[in-house]
């Protein structure tokens, strides 16, 4: 494959599906397969640095502790729980790869399990508040105070 | 550790007896049966482990400490269900499943004493909490027992994703769940060396600690949580599963953390102080007396945070210990009073010294042993975590903060046996308490003035 200057730096920059997507804009005669657009990914992403992969899930983490802080509908508050709870997913399949250790990823599906163990519960707790106060808002809660 | 492995399966059991044993009082013996079953196991698991044993891949470390803990914390839990067994099986329909239940919470807290492998906590603690958020809402007609289990499902579902967090970023600094491995300890083994990871990973995990004892400023749900619970759980969760966590993470920061102090005590301490104001003085504007043993029991918990506080101390894991003891049994002995009576308020107790004395007299003791009244067991637990404090000799000021605290909660425990012994009035029953109910309580009583005179039986 054949790369100008330009072509090199959106390379860089951008992600390889926008740089096939640019190419086949300009009508080149290479068709791209689906294992080349394979290689283009796993090289883009190994180049990528785990800082990246650190800061992405820190930020889902912190959305979903806002989310937990600052909704009022119950099952939002759950799915922003699920929310943490995957952003430390990503971070730990990411520290696996870099250790290059199993560990962390074996930790991954116990972490999983007990999310669905914790969700089955806390959707039943919910039902269970609905059919007395047709609410799942928990404000609510705080007028039952006493 | 055959204890895990027995409480695991005596839920099972629990759940099977529900289904095939038809009448209530069957289901309350197997009850009994099992923590005894239980209790027996941990001491044999006692005198099998005098050395230090590695088991389940490396990932437990059993060594005389804990289980020694183990042995006294089933003890405790022994006491709570055999005064409480009756209560229990009156909340609802499901009686053995309550019974699973505490059980399976059991199994969280053998698993607690004893890991060495973050995973393990992550499990103990999940194990400990998933069961208490069904028996906050046992009480399903009841609008404030529900309100209590979504409350604590929302929080303790919430203090779980830091905790998470907490551990993966400890993982990524160091490269290990193992917490006796070389690269985990290597890490934590001076402060200039530490990466920025590992700070906050700390600081995670202590936030979701004190989630899980109610340390202010973290404490807001547990007087609803307390409060709207059936009576005959709150006990339990206010006692056996709190000084669990506490024994949990005592091992973490005091093991692993130990060296880098420095990072995280500064942090204990404001949390010491926060809890004790917040705890003891709300506790004094309660009418219930059921909040008022919320917010007491948030006071409690300032003192035992002492026991982290001072680190590498021996002062400490003796204060813990008899802490642990002298707290959960005075805690439960006066819930045991609080459910037989009518109503919870201050007025509910006027002239119960006249119509039950026995039920006074326990009552008095144990409020005694929470104030911290020489001859009690109280005021040996509270001068060992303070003491483990001077023997640091930082932050002495805090000691005196904590003193003078304690003489606040004087005011609200004696507010109680003014009510019982110099107010006349009916003191209305919910239940009449029968013989044996009174034999429990004296002997419950006599353990904590036994402790008092000799606190050394618990260090084992």
């Amino acid at each position: 494959m054949q790369k100008d200057g330009l072509e090199a730096i959106i390379m860089e920059i951008c992600n390889p599906i926008i740089y096939h997507f640019l190419r086949s804009l300009k009508n080149n005669s290479q068709t791209i397969t689906i294992f080349e657009l394979q290689a283009l990914f796993l090289r883009h992403f190994k180049k990528m640095p785990s800082q990246y992969y650190l800061f992405l899930s820190l930020a889902l983490f912190c959305i979903g502790v806002m989310g937990v802080l600052m909704r009022r509908n119950a099952i939002i508050i759950l799915m922003c729980i699920e929310l943490m709870l995957n952003a430390v997913n990503l971070l730990l399949v990411t520290f696996s790869k870099m250790y290059n250790d199993p560990n962390a990823q074996l930790f991954v599906f116990f972490i999983m399990v007990v999310a669905a163990a914790e969700v089955s519960i806390g959707l039943a707790i919910i039902v269970m508040m609905y059919r007395k106060v047709h609410s799942i808002d928990v404000h609510i809660l705080n007028r039952l105070k006493n | 550790m055959n204890a895990i492995v027995l409480s695991g399966i005596w839920g099972v059991v629990m759940m099977f007896a529900g289904l095939f044993l038809k009448s209530s009082k069957q289901i309350q013996w197997t009850a009994l049966l099992g923590i005894i079953a239980l209790l027996v196991v941990s001491i044999l698991d006692y005198q099998a482990h005098s050395v230090q044993a590695q088991t389940y891949f490396g990932m437990m470390t059993i060594d005389v400490y804990t289980s020694w803990f183990s042995i006294l914390i089933t003890a405790c839990c022994a006491m709570y269900l055999l005064i409480f067994h009756k209560d229990i099986a009156a909340v609802g329909k499901n009686e053995a499943e309550y019974f699973a239940l505490i059980f399976f919470v059991m199994c969280g807290v053998y698993l607690l004493a004893s890991y060495s492998n973050l995973l393990i906590l992550f499990l103990g603690i999940e194990i400990l909490s998933i069961p208490q958020y069904i028996l906050a809402g046992s009480d399903k007609e009841n609008i404030k027992s529900n309100e209590a289990s979504l409350k604590y499902f929302l929080m303790g579902a919430f203090s779980t994703g830091l905790l998470l967090m907490g551990m993966t970023l400890i993982y990524g600094a160091t490269g290990s769940f193992d917490i006796t491995s070389e690269k985990f300890v290597g890490q934590f083994e001076q402060l200039s060396s530490m990466s920025s990871l590992s700070f906050v990973g700390i600081l995670l995990l202590l936030i979701s600690f004190g989630f899980k004892v109610s340390a202010a400023p973290l404490h807001l749900w547990t007087p609803d949580v307390y409060d709207g619970s059936p009576t005959a759980f709150t006990p339990f969760m206010a006692t056996i599963v709190k000084v669990s966590v506490f024994v949990a993470f005592i091992r973490l920061f005091h093991f692993s953390f130990g060296n880098v102090s420095d990072a995280w005590q500064i942090a204990i301490a404001s949390m010491i102080v926060l809890t004790l104001i917040i705890g003891n003085v709300t506790a004094v504007y309660q009418q219930s007396l059921k909040r008022m043993m919320a917010y007491s029991s948030i006071a409690q918990a300032g003192f035992m945070l002492f026991s982290i506080f001072a680190v590498n101390s021996t002062l400490a894991y003796k204060g813990i210990l008899l802490y642990s003891v002298v707290y959960s049994l005075a805690s439960i002995g006066v819930f045991a009073v609080i459910i037989k009576m009518k109503d919870y308020t201050y007025d509910g107790f006027n002239g119960l010294a006249k119509k039950q004395p026995v039920l006074a007299f326990t009552a008095t003791v144990c409020l005694l042993s929470l104030v911290g009244i020489p001859l009690t067991g109280g005021f040996f637990a509270k001068y060992f975590v303070l003491s483990a404090v001077v023997e640091q000799g930082k932050y002495i000021w805090i000691v005196v903060f904590a003193v003078l605290m304690a003489a606040i909660s004087a005011y609200y425990y004696f507010r109680v046996i003014r009510s019982m012994y110099f107010k006349t009035g009916e003191a209305a029953m919910h239940t009449e308490p029968t013989t044996w109910d009174k034999t429990l309580l004296i002997l419950n009583a006599m353990i904590i003035l036994l402790l008092g005179v000799l606190p050394s039986l618990v260090f084992g």
